[in-house]
């Protein structure tokens, strides 16, 4: 018997082929059937970690060969039954083309596209990185072309969930980074207006079935893009739209926002810079009608100085009549709540929450300028606030008084300070807030994450906990998320602890930690403690 | 270790040839050494190797007495080196000279590594073979390896169209 590459065992042709680069493997795929399906599993296995098999998530970094996507091509030979793209590119601006190029080429032979998501914003450029050279001719027009082509061939099947990003995923707060220095480069790129838009209007079909967008930086809104991607959003059945938008140019979505009217537009977000708040509202009070959630996160709450007098200057705008007889959610930094239901309440036709009928569910970004006096974050003048408007929504309306649903709690970006804490153990309730307190049913704290430097108050919080939750006698329940749950497993999984929680406070049902982590306090009363 | 390093144990092969070997070379084998491990009492009988024929196991033994006394990768080692190692097919000097073998010794010696469990030798056979593989076109290796064309006319159309595809850059 005479042993052969071909008759050695797979585990071990693997352990051969595992040495061999991409364009060797694919070499190799086309050698023999065998080998053909022992490389794609290479492939797979290399770039697709934890890849469930309708998901095609790639993170595309620089080490990647040419061979990459041809050979993600020849995977669909054996699975072309892919739905959602989701792509990081975060590879040399060199490949860049190329892979846009051969991307579309895959979308166009799948069965169809759910999604397709893609970040242009870790692109690298091996010439800033490496050599410090000023960055290569980048050809704008034929970037814009490839992206159309791309966009047009998911659309065409039936692709309703759209993501563009050239801004940054980890962009770092401070320092000279070479990506994103790349990347303002690519959002300040200056477009050329006479840019020929040939495939315009074949969009049109994808168009009409695009229910998800995410719009973000400034590529799309470049002026050879701008027609393309008003057209996408004005006359598609979009329901929900993203904004991610980077600080620099929230002047042009100024322009721009007049402009964008989307007939179904349900859920509406902005993420970002702290951006034109009186232009976003104003949107989406042109949206009124259809519209059901509204967030507006500003992301940066370092910029308190560019705030203040933006807040300012949104309190003389009184002609802003708002209106919104569908919404049930807001999502808002807590600078802006107060002007934003003075304005509701301003409307001398209506009045108090007559205007938001159904509205059920409040996030408030927690933002270190404060309610009412103060540089700390203080969740007590937040709820002090909330409470005065349920009290005022209860008051002039035929709502019932638990008419707020959940209310929740953004902290994110908030350093955890030990006055913090202490106000979460003062069970001493102001009477202010004591309305509130007692109606809540439902509270979440999101982003709960302490830096190293601020770990210990988390675990000072976790002491605080079964006190701070007796503030709210009636809560069933309980969310806290992104904590770090690893260092506080041991807590996490003791019952006694639960149980003198549950003690304390009768009527919580669940708490619940991240999504994965639920502690059920009816099961614990019965002595059973679920952890995952 | 209670057990001396002179300590001779005697294997035997499929083809019924014996060798006697100290133990630390032996030792280089995870399988053997195991096996070692779990024999309490002294044992006169030789160890039976079925998967091994005497030639091969010639030959191993030789990179084993090469290689005796270095230490054995352990399982985080090579867990962290996987992922640094960037697919270096890299070949010491000596293990180079050593592996310049005829092909179906290679595959032989490749198959003996595994199953007793040499990882440093079967890494030495198999970059061998991958850098066999390297740079040649698919003819070639079909070629070199001997490897029938077992794809369908269909099959290799669809294959041949995916190369354009690749190929147009």
């Amino acid at each position: 018997m005479t042993i052969t590459l071909t008759s050695l065992p797979n585990e071990l042709i693997i352990g051969i082929f595992k040495y061999l680069n991409h364009a060797d493997l694919y070499t190799q795929s086309k050698t023999c059937r065998t080998f053909h399906f022992v490389t794609l599993h290479i492939l797979f296995q290399r770039h697709f970690n934890g890849f469930p098999s309708h998901k095609l998530d790639l993170d595309l970094d620089v080490a990647v060969s040419h061979s990459l996507l041809p050979a993600l091509q020849s995977a669909l030979f054996i699975d072309g039954d892919i739905h959602h793209i989701h792509i990081i590119f975060a590879t040399d601006v060199s490949l860049l083309f190329y892979h846009i190029r051969v991307l579309t080429r895959l979308v166009k032979r799948l069965k169809s596209v759910t999604s397709l998501h893609l970040f242009l914003s870790r692109l690298r450029d091996s010439y800033i990185v490496q050599n410090r050279q000023a960055i290569p001719t980048f050809d704008v027009e034929r970037l814009a072309g490839a992206l159309q082509k791309l966009m047009h061939a998911a659309f065409s099947k039936g692709c309703n969930d759209l993501t563009f990003s050239t801004e940054s995923v980890l962009e770092p707060a401070r320092g000279r980074n070479p990506r994103r220095k790349l990347t303002h480069r690519l959002s300040g790129l200056v477009l050329r207006p006479k840019m020929a838009l040939k495939s315009f209007g074949s969009a049109g079909a994808g168009v009409a079935s695009c229910h998800s967008a995410c719009i973000v930086a400034d590529l799309l809104f470049q002026p050879c893009f701008l027609d393309w991607t008003l057209y996408f959003l004005n006359h598609g059945h979009l329901t929900t739209l993203i904004f991610r938008w980077s600080g620099f140019s929230w002047f042009s979505l100024r322009d721009i926002l007049p402009k964008i009217h989307v007939p179904r537009l349900e859920c509406f977000t902005y993420i970002g810079w702290m951006g034109p708040f009186r232009d976003l509202i104003s949107f989406a009070q042109r949206h009124s009608k259809t519209i059901t959630s509204i967030t507006l996160n500003t992301t940066c709450p370092d910029y308190l100085d560019l705030l203040t007098p933006a807040l300012s200057g949104l309190g003389k705008s009184t002609k802003l009549q708002l209106d919104f007889p569908k919404l049930r959610h807001i999502e808002l930094p807590s600078p802006y709540f107060p002007w934003f239901f003075s304005a509701v309440t301003s409307n001398p036709q209506r009045g108090a929450l007559r205007c938001l009928p159904n509205l059920a569910h409040i996030t408030i970004l927690v933002r270190s300028l404060p309610l009412a006096g103060g540089q700390v974050v203080d969740l007590g003048s937040e709820l002090a606030y909330v409470s005065q408007l349920v009290r005022r929504g209860t008051g002039s309306t035929q709502r019932p008084n638990d008419w707020l649903s959940s209310l929740t709690f953004d902290l994110s970006g908030i350093e955890l300070t030990p006055s913090f804490v202490a106000w979460c153990q003062s069970s001493s309730s102001d009477p202010s807030t004591s309305h509130i307190l007692h109606l809540l049913k439902n509270m979440s704290i999101k982003n709960f994450a302490t830096t190293p430097k601020s770990a210990h108050v988390e675990e000072e919080m976790f002491q605080a906990l079964p006190n701070f939750l007796t503030l709210f006698p009636n809560l069933t329940t309980f969310h806290l998320s992104s904590v770090e749950v690893n260092s506080l497993r041991k807590r996490l999984v003791d019952s006694s602890y639960w149980r003198e929680v549950s003690q304390q406070h009768p009527a919580l049902e669940v708490v619940k930690f991240n999504d994965a982590l639920e502690v059920n306090m009816v099961d614990l009363v019965g002595g059973r403690l679920i952890v995952l | 270790m209670a057990a001396p390093a002179t300590q001779q144990i005697k294997i035997r092969c499929n083809d019924e040839k014996e060798f006697t070997v100290d133990r630390d070379v032996l030792e280089r084998s995870v399988l053997i050494k195991n096996m070692l491990e779990d024999v309490t009492e002294q044992q006169d009988a030789p160890i039976p190797l079925p998967n091994v024929s005497g030639p091969v196991m010639a030959k191993v033994l030789e990179y084993c007495t090469h290689h005796r006394g270095e230490p054995l990768p352990s399982a985080d080692t090579e867990q962290s080196q996987d992922e640094t190692r960037k697919r270096t097919t890299d070949i010491s000097e000596w293990d180079q000279k050593f592996i310049t073998v005829d092909q179906e010794m290679l595959f032989e010696i490749i198959l003996a590594a595994n199953y007793l469990d040499i990882k440093s030798l079967l890494d030495v056979g198999c970059k061998t073979v991958a850098n066999m593989i390297k740079g040649k076109t698919p003819e070639e290796i079909r070629k070199l390896f001997n490897i029938v064309n077992d794809f369908t006319p269909e099959e290799e159309a669809q294959i041949k169209k995916e190369n354009e595809w690749a190929e147009d850059r």
